[in-house]
C-alpha cells in the first residue's frame, strides 16, 4: 500500500444503522416468537394472547434500533478521534449514502405493497385477528430486513448512481 | 470475490498521485463527500453523479475522459 492509500474505510453511519436494525429486528421478533408459539400451539387461536407482547416487541425494537444506532455512531466517532482522524469526512453524509437509503426503501416499499394484499384477504376472508395482526407484523418485519440488507449490500458490493 | 456493479473505470488513485499524493480525504472534502465514497468510486463500486464526475476532473485540471473511461466490451 502506497502512501496516498489511507486506512481502509470505516462504516458509515447509515451502515451501522442497518445493522442496528437488523439485530434489533431479528432478536425482538425471535424473542417475541419464543413466547407466542408455544402459546399458540397450547389452544384454540382465538385465546392466545398477543396484543401485549407485540406492543412490547414493536416498542423495544424500535428503541433498540435508535439506542443501537447512535451507541454505534458515537463508538465510532470517538474511536476515530482516537486515532487523529476527521469525523466529518469519514462519518459524514453525502449524495452516496442518499441513493442507497432511497434504493432500500424502495425494495422494502415493494415488500409492504405486495404483502399487505394478504391481510386484506385475512380480513376478507374474516380470518382471527391473531392471523391479521400477525401478517401486518411480519410484513413489517420482512420489510425492515429487505430495506436494511439491502443498504449494507449496497455499501460493501457497490451502488450504481 | 463479486463482479464489480459498473464497467466504469477512473484513474483517480494515479491523479491523486500526480497531485502531490493527494489523500483521499483531501479530495473528498474539496468534493464535498465522504471518504468512503472517495474509495468507493476508486474501487469502482460507484459511479458518481455527471456534477461529482466533472468537479473530480476540475479538481485535477484534466478533462472527464482523462479521469473515467467505459469499458464498452466488459461484458460482450
Amino acid at each position: 500500500m502506497s502512501d496516498i492509500d489511507e486506512a481502509p474505510a470505516v462504516m458509515a453511519m447509515e451502515e451501522r444503522g442497518a445493522w442496528a436494525q437488523v439485530i434489533a429486528t431479528s432478536v425482538t421478533t425471535i424473542a417475541y416468537a419464543i413466547v407466542i408459539v408455544p402459546r399458540a400451539l397450547r389452544g384454540p387461536i382465538a385465546d392466545v394472547s398477543w396484543v401485549t407482547p407485540m406492543i412490547v416487541t414493536i416498542t423495544v425494537s424500535i428503541v433498540a434500533v435508535v439506542v443501537g444506532s447512535i451507541v454505534a455512531g458515537v463508538s465510532g466517532a470517538a474511536l476515530l478521534t482516537i486515532r487523529g482522524r476527521d469525523v466529518t469526512s469519514e462519518l459524514g453524509k453525502d449524495h452516496r449514502d442518499l441513493l442507497i437509503a432511497n434504493n432500500g426503501r424502495l425494495r422494502a416499499f415493494w415488500v409492504y405493497s405486495l404483502l399487505s394484499f394478504g391481510a386484506l384477504v385475512l380480513a376478507m376472508i374474516d380470518a382471527d385477528t391473531f392471523w391479521i395482526g400477525h401478517w401486518v407484523y411480519a410484513t413489517a418485519t420482512v420489510g425492515t430486513l429487505i430495506e436494511a440488507a439491502t443498504k449494507i449490500r449496497s455499501y460493501r458490493r457497490g451502488l450504481i448512481a | 470475490m463479486s463482479p464489480k456493479p459498473t464497467r466504469v473505470t477512473n484513474r483517480i488513485r494515479a491523479l491523486r498521485a500526480e497531485h502531490g499524493d493527494m489523500t483521499q480525504a483531501e479530495l473528498a472534502n474539496r468534493l464535498g463527500v465522504t471518504r468512503q465514497t472517495v474509495i468507493a468510486i476508486e474501487q469502482g463500486r460507484y459511479s458518481p453523479s455527471l456534477e461529482v464526475a466533472f468537479h473530480i476532473a476540475a479538481v485535477f485540471s484534466v478533462t472527464l475522459d482523462d479521469v473515467f473511461h467505459y469499458e464498452a466490451d466488459a461484458t460482450a
